[in-house]
């Protein structure tokens, strides 16, 4: 016990101090900056903020990789998809003229886009990899409207963070935050490989988002919101992903 | 090992090789990346287990007793 000074006793406790305000300075500054993710909470919460903060710091404005038209996966991979709901084979039938997408939530003009309408707007085109969580991956030429688009069309309010987005399956939502939502690549995909969008694929109308793992870009949207906080969706972790055991951030 | 796993892992990772791409592209891809991936790790846990059983065959308790007191009990080993 002899080694314990007074002064040893004294740095020790300034030195505790200022890590406890460190900490809790650090969690402030990382809410303020947008580095903590909806799903912060629980065994795998830790993780899960580190890996989202350190990747909006490094990879805010990085593009996915494009390849060159050669390297398109043939066939597109078409996984397995959920059963389709009555609604989804009503417009189906009627070649999805009267699929709808609306937009709501902070924005200054709330609208209501047909198929028609989104591809009056300029397109674009990407050929990037889709990722899934299991492991497979194809290559494909994506091709619809910057979701960024779509955003400047309805306007969004200055205190908007997320967008949530939904499938015409209402089990079927996610979310992704700003820097995601007006990042050039992120699509509202409506074609593929030069064609219309298969419905294995997600057709007529998936978000695509080629920095994320493929649970992310959910098929089939019906339904955009604008919002400054996830905690009123479901049951406040972000996405439907979270709640079945994913993570919200899917750039792993 | 472990440097092999971390890079074949980050290689994975669409955000960070949107940031830096040659990190999966010095591997041939995202798929030639999960595959060395896998095969790193099971290589890694069958270190684990090679030490463990040498560990074992060494003499267990007296190995578990110098790792945490830091003294080797030389009488059990001289015998």
């Amino acid at each position: 016990m002899s080694d314990l000074s007074r002064r040893k006793l004294i740095t020790g406790g300034l030195v505790a101090g200022a890590g406890v305000l460190g900490l809790g300075a650090a969690a402030r500054i990382a809410q303020r900056y947008g580095l903590v993710p909806p799903d912060h909470g629980g065994i795998y919460g830790v993780g899960e903020t580190l890996t989202y903060a350190s990747q909006r710091l490094l990879t805010r404005h990085s593009l996915a990789r494009e390849f060159s038209p050669s390297q398109i996966s043939k066939p597109p991979l078409a996984n397995e998809i959920p059963p389709l709901n009555d609604a989804y084979k009503r417009l189906q039938a009627g070649g999805f003229v009267d699929w709808r997408v609306s937009v709501t939530g902070m924005v200054e003009r709330p609208a209501t886009f047909s198929l028609a309408q989104l591809k009056t707007y300029p397109m674009r085109s990407q050929i990037t990899q889709l990722a899934c969580e299991e492991g497979w991956s194809y290559i494909a030429e994506w091709i619809g409207v910057p979701l960024s688009h779509v955003l400047n069309v309805v306007g969004i309010r200055p205190q908007a963070r997320y967008v949530v987005y939904y499938s015409i399956d209402p089990d079927w939502w996610e979310s992704i935050d700003m820097a995601d939502a007006l990042h050039p690549q992120t699509f509202l995909a409506y074609g593929m490989n030069g064609g219309e969008l298969p419905v294995g694929n997600g057709g007529p109308l998936r978000l695509r988002l080629p920095r994320q793992l493929g649970y992310k870009s959910v098929k089939f949207i019906t339904q955009l919101t604008v919002c400054d906080s996830l905690k009123g969706f479901g049951k406040g972790l972000g996405s439907a992903a979270p709640e079945g055991g994913y993570a919200w951030y899917a750039g792993i | 090992l472990f440097p092999l796993v971390i890079w074949t892992g980050l290689a994975m990772s669409l955000a960070f090789v949107s940031a830096f791409p040659a990190t999966v592209t010095l591997l041939g891809g995202q798929q030639s990346a999960r595959t060395l991936h896998f095969f790193v790790s099971v290589f890694l846990v069958l270190f684990v287990l090679v030490h463990v059983v040498m560990v074992i065959v060494a003499g267990f308790w007296s190995r578990m007793r110098a790792m945490i007191t830091g003294r080797m009990s030389t009488h059990k080993e001289g015998t």
